[in-house]
C-alpha cells in the first residue's frame, strides 16, 4: 500500500512532536516538510504543491486559524487539516466553516491521521484538476475580442442570433460570424458545452434589455 | 588644733577613698594627702615660730618644702580626679613641683627659694615673741611662680569645664577657692619675703580653708551616693517586680571568662536551679538542638559586628513542655574596643508563638486552597502541557510499530525512536512533578535556598501552554549571577504564577500581537527582585491602595484573594510585594526578597 504523491506540510511549534510526526509519516511513505510557526510557513512561499497542510491551532505568533485565513486570501488550494491538543467545538466549527478538510486532536491515532491525509490528498488532486481545467478555459476566454465576449454572454442567455443582433444593434449575419468564432476559439461544438465551460470560470449571462 | 583637724580629715578621706571606685576614690585619696600635707606644714610653721638658732630654722625650712610640694601635688591630683582636669597639665604641674623640690634640696644656698639669711626675735602685740627670718630668693623662685601659675591655669580650665557640665557650685567653691587662696598665699609670701611686713608664715590657714571646702564637697558627693544607692535599691526592686510580672529575665555574659550571670527570673524561665553554675556552653544545652545553630549565628553576628543581638529559640527541660524564648541584647566593648560583655533580656513568648503558629497554619491552608484553585483554572493548559509529550510518544511508538514489520528492521532508527520516547516521557514526568509540587500541602516552614531565576523558568514552563493559548508572548529577562534567596520554592512559584496569570488576564483586550508579559529578575539595593510587567491598561491610581486587600477584585470570576495571599506569602519570608504601573503602560508587580546570607532574618 503506497502513499499518495504529495507533501505533508507540518506546522507545529512543539519540536519534539513535529519530529515524531514527520518520522511517523515518513515511515508510512509520505513526504514531509515541517515548519515551527505559521510565519515560517508563509515565509517559505509554498502555495500550491500537491499535498496538504497539517496545522496546529495554538502557536506563538500567528495561530493556526489565522494562517488558514491568510492562506484563503492567497487562493491557496492546499487542504488544511487541523491537529490540536486542545480543540473545542466552537473552534472546530470555525475551522471547518473556513474550509478545513478535517479537525483532529492530539494524540492522534495513525489510522485516523492517514485516513484524513488520504482524503485530503484526493480532494486536493480533484481541486487541482479542476483548476487546470479552469485555467485552460480562462486562457481561451482571454483570446476573445470585446464583441465576441458580448456575443458569448448573450449566447449563455439562450437567445437566438436575431435577438442578439437586436440587443447589440448589429446585423444577424454579423452575429452569426462572431458566434462561429467564439465556438471555434473556445474549442466547443455545442452551446451546451459552452455553457458548462463558462460556469466553470464564472462568466455570467448578459442582461437582455429587450423583453421578448 | 588646726593640725589635729587636718589629720582627722586625712584619715576620714583615706578611709572613704579606699572604699570608692577608681576616679572618685582617688579624689578622696588626694584630699587625704593634701590634709596630711597641710597638717605637716602647720607643724613646721609652728616650730619655725619657736626656733632660736639659724641652723635649726634652716633645717625646718628644708623640711617644710617637702610638705608644701606635697600640698601642690595633692591639689593637682585632686582637681585631676574631681573635675577630670587635663591629664598632661596635671602631670606637668606635678613633675615641675618634684623637679623644683629636687633641685631646691641640693642647690647652692643662693639659688634656693626662701633661704634664711639671718633670724631675729620679733615681739608682736600682746607681748608674744616669735622668730622672724630674713629670707633670700634664688632663681628657683621664678620656677616656683611659673609652676603656681600653671597650677592656676590647670584648675581654671578644669573648673570651667566642670561649670559647663553643670557642676557650677563645685566649680565656684573649689576651683574659685583654689585660685583665690593660691593668689592670696603667693601675695602674702611676696609681702613677707620683701620685708614689708614682719609676720610669721601662715600657709596653713588658707590651705586649711581649701581642704575643708574640698572635704565638704566630697562629703556632699558621698551623701548623694548613699542616697542614690537607696534609690537604686528601690529601683532594683521595682524592675525585679516588673520583670517577674512580664516573665522577663536579665542576663550578662562575660566573653572573656565565659561566665554567664542571670537573674532568678531568667533561671525560672529556663528551669535552671538557682545555685547551678552557668556559662554559655551550659546555657546552649537548654536550647532546642534545632535552634542552636541560629543562636550561635546571632551571637557571632553581634560579637563580630556589634549589632544588636536578637534570637528566638525553644528551650527544652526535662519533664516540662517546650517553651519559646525571645532574647535581645547588645555587646559592650572593653577599654581596648574588643567586645567584652554581652547583656540583655529573655522573655517567654510561648503564647505569642502559638498564636503565630495558628495564624501560620491558616495562612498555609489558604495558600494551598488558592494554589489548588489556580491549578484548576489552568487545568486545560496543564493538560495540554502533558498532552504534547504524550502525542509525540504515540506517534513515535506507532512509527516504531510499523518499522518492526519491515524487513530488514531499521535498528538504528528504532534506537533513535526509543531515545525520543524516553525523552518525551521524562518531559511528561516533569510536568506531573511540577503539578504535584504545586498541589501538595506543606505543613512545615519551607525555608529553602533557591535561585529566583530557576523559579521564574519553572513557572514560565508551567504556563507555556496557557500563554500560547492566550496568544501571550512571555519574555524572560533573567539577570545572571544573582545571589540565591531564602524562601519556599512552592510559595514563590505560586506568587509568580499568580502574578503572571493576572498579567495575562489584564491583556485580554489587548491586540494579540501586543500581548507581551515580561518577567525580569535583578538586584535592587540589598534585595533580589523579580518583576512581572504586562502590557494591559495598568492599575487605575484610585484602586491602587485596595489591590492587596482581601476580596478585592476587578475580575468577573475572581475571588479577590490572589494578591492578598501573594503578599502574605512573600512577607512570610521578610520580603515585599509592591505594585505599580510601568511608564510604557501596563501594571508592574515586584517581589523583593533578602539574599540568603548567613544570619539574615528570614
Amino acid at each position: 500500500m503506497s502513499a499518495p504523491a504529495g507533501i505533508v506540510h507540518i506546522v507545529d511549534d512543539d519540536a519534539s512532536f513535529r519530529k515524531s510526526l514527520e518520522r511517523l509519516l515518513r515511515v508510512r511513505g509520505y513526504q514531509t516538510e515541517a515548519f515551527e510557526s505559521a510565519d515560517a510557513f508563509l515565509r517559505s512561499g509554498i502555495m500550491n504543491r500537491a499535498g496538504c497542510i497539517l496545522l496546529d491551532v495554538h502557536m506563538p505568533g500567528l495561530d493556526g486559524l489565522a494562517l488558514q485565513q491568510a492562506l484563503a486570501r492567497t487562493r491557496c488550494t492546499m487542504p488544511v487539516i487541523f491537529l490540536t491538543g486542545r480543540g473545542d467545538i466552537p473552534m472546530s466549527v470555525r475551522a471547518i466553516k473556513a474550509g478545513a478538510a478535517d479537525f483532529l486532536t492530539k494524540p492522534v491515532d495513525v489510522d485516523v491521521l492517514l485516513g484524513a491525509l488520504r482524503k485530503a490528498f484526493e480532494e486536493h488532486a480533484r481541486r487541482r484538476e479542476e483548476q487546470v481545467a479552469q485555467d485552460a478555459v480562462r486562457a481561451r476566454v482571454q483570446t476573445l475580442t470585446e464583441r465576441e465576449l458580448d456575443v458569448l454572454r448573450h449566447l449563455l442567455t439562450g437567445a437566438l442570433n436575431k435577438q442578439i443582433g437586436g440587443d447589440l444593434e448589429i446585423a444577424e449575419k454579423t452575429v452569426k460570424v462572431h458566434r462561429g468564432r467564439v465556438m471555434e476559439k473556445m474549442g466547443v461544438s455545442s452551446v451546451a458545452e459552452l455553457v458548462r465551460l463558462c460556469a466553470l470560470v464564472g462568466i455570467q449571462p448578459a442582461h437582455t434589455t429587450k423583453v421578448q | 588644733m588646726a593640725i589635729a583637724a587636718c589629720l582627722t580629715l586625712a584619715f576620714i578621706h583615706l578611709g572613704i577613698g579606699r572604699k570608692l571606685a577608681a576616679r572618685a576614690g582617688r579624689a578622696h585619696l588626694f584630699l587625704a594627702l593634701g590634709a596630711l600635707a597641710v597638717g605637716a606644714t602647720g607643724g613646721f610653721e609652728l616650730a619655725l615660730l619657736k626656733t632660736d638658732t639659724l641652723e635649726r630654722y634652716r633645717a625646718l625650712m628644708y623640711g617644710a618644702q617637702f610638705s608644701l610640694t606635697l600640698m601642690f601635688i595633692s591639689l593637682a591630683g585632686f582637681i585631676r580626679y574631681y573635675f577630670a582636669g587635663r591629664r598632661w597639665l596635671a602631670l606637668l604641674v606635678i613633675s615641675l613641683s618634684v623637679v623644683i623640690l629636687a633641685v631646691n634640696s641640693i642647690a647652692p644656698a643662693h639659688w634656693r627659694i626662701r633661704y634664711a639669711d639671718s633670724i631675729r626675735p620679733v615681739e608682736t602685740f600682746g607681748g608674744a615673741e616669735f622668730t622672724f627670718a630674713h629670707l633670700t630668693s634664688g632663681p628657683l623662685t621664678l620656677l616656683e611662680i611659673i609652676t603656681n601659675s600653671l597650677l592656676i591655669v590647670f584648675v581654671v580650665e578644669a573648673s570651667l569645664r566642670a561649670w559647663r557640665r553643670g557642676r557650677r557650685r563645685q566649680a565656684v567653691m573649689i576651683g574659685g577657692g583654689i585660685v583665690f587662696f593660691l593668689g592670696v598665699t603667693r601675695s602674702y609670701a611676696a609681702v613677707v619675703e620683701f620685708r614689708h611686713l614682719e609676720t610669721p608664715y601662715f600657709f596653713i590657714f588658707p590651705f586649711l580653708a581649701l581642704i575643708v571646702a574640698m572635704g565638704r564637697e566630697l562629703s556632699v558627693d558621698v551623701i548623694r551616693a548613699v542616697d542614690l544607692a537607696d534609690q537604686l535599691q528601690e529601683r532594683d526592686r521595682q524592675v525585679d517586680l516588673a520583670a517577674r510580672a512580664a516573665t522577663l529575665g536579665f542576663w550578662r555574659w562575660d566573653l572573656k571568662s565565659n561566665a554567664l550571670w542571670a537573674t532568678d527570673s531568667a533561671r525560672v524561665l529556663f528551669g535552671i536551679p538557682n545555685d547551678a553554675p552557668l556559662d554559655f556552653d551550659r546555657f546552649i544545652q537548654w536550647v532546642h538542638p534545632e535552634d542552636r545553630d541560629a543562636v550561635y549565628r546571632a551571637v557571632e553576628r553581634t560579637v563580630s559586628s556589634g549589632a544588636d543581638y536578637e534570637a528566638e529559640y525553644r528551650i527544652v527541660s526535662a519533664g516540662a513542655p517546650e517553651r519559646w524564648i525571645s532574647a535581645r541584647g547588645r555587646v559592650d566593648a572593653s577599654g581596648d574596643g574588643a567586645p567584652a560583655i554581652m547583656r540583655g533580656v529573655v522573655i517567654d513568648v510561648t503564647e505569642r508563638k502559638r498564636a503565630q503558629q495558628d495564624v501560620e497554619l491558616i495562612r498555609k491552608e489558604l495558600a494551598h486552597v488558592s494554589r489548588i484553585s489556580m491549578m484548576g483554572e489552568l487545568a486545560g493548559s496543564l493538560a495540554h502541557e502533558l498532552n504534547q509529550p504524550l502525542a509525540a510518544i504515540l506517534s513515535n511508538a506507532q512509527a516504531a510499530r510499523w518499522l518492526l514489520g519491515a524487513s530488514p528492521v531499521d535498528l538504528a532508527q528504532l534506537g533513535e525512536i526509543v531515545d525520543d520516547i524516553i525523552r518525551d516521557d521524562k518531559r511528561a514526568g516533569e510536568v506531573i512533578h511540577r503539578l504535584r509540587t504545586m498541589l501538595q500541602k506543606r505543613d512545615h516552614e519551607a525555608n529553602e535556598v533557591l535561585e529566583l531565576n530557576d523559579v521564574a523558568q519553572d513557572v514560565a514552563r508551567l504556563l507555556n501552554s496557557e500563554a500560547a493559548a492566550r496568544n501571550v508572548d512571555v519574555v524572560l529577562c533573567l539577570a545572571p549571577g544573582l545571589p540565591p534567596v531564602r524562601a519556599g520554592r512552592v510559595e514563590m512559584q505560586q506568587v509568580l504564577l499568580n502574578l503572571m496569570v493576572n498579567g495575562m488576564d489584564a491583556m485580554r483586550d489587548v491586540p494579540a500581537q501586543a500581548r507581551r508579559l515580561t518577567v525580569s529578575t535583578g538586584a535592587t539595593g540589598e534585595h533580589v527582585t523579580v518583576t512581572v510587567a504586562d502590557q494591559g491598561s495598568g492599575i487605575p491610581p484610585a484602586l491602587m491602595p485596595d489591590i492587596f486587600r482581601p476580596f478585592f477584585t476587578t475580575k468577573e470570576q475572581g475571588l479577590g484573594m490572589g494578591l492578598a495571599i501573594c503578599r502574605s506569602l512573600v512577607e512570610a519570608y521578610a520580603g515585599t510585594l509592591t505594585a505599580g504601573n510601568s511608564p510604557g503602560g501596563g501594571a508592574l508587580f515586584t517581589v523583593s526578597l533578602w539574599p540568603a546570607v548567613e544570619g539574615k532574618p528570614s
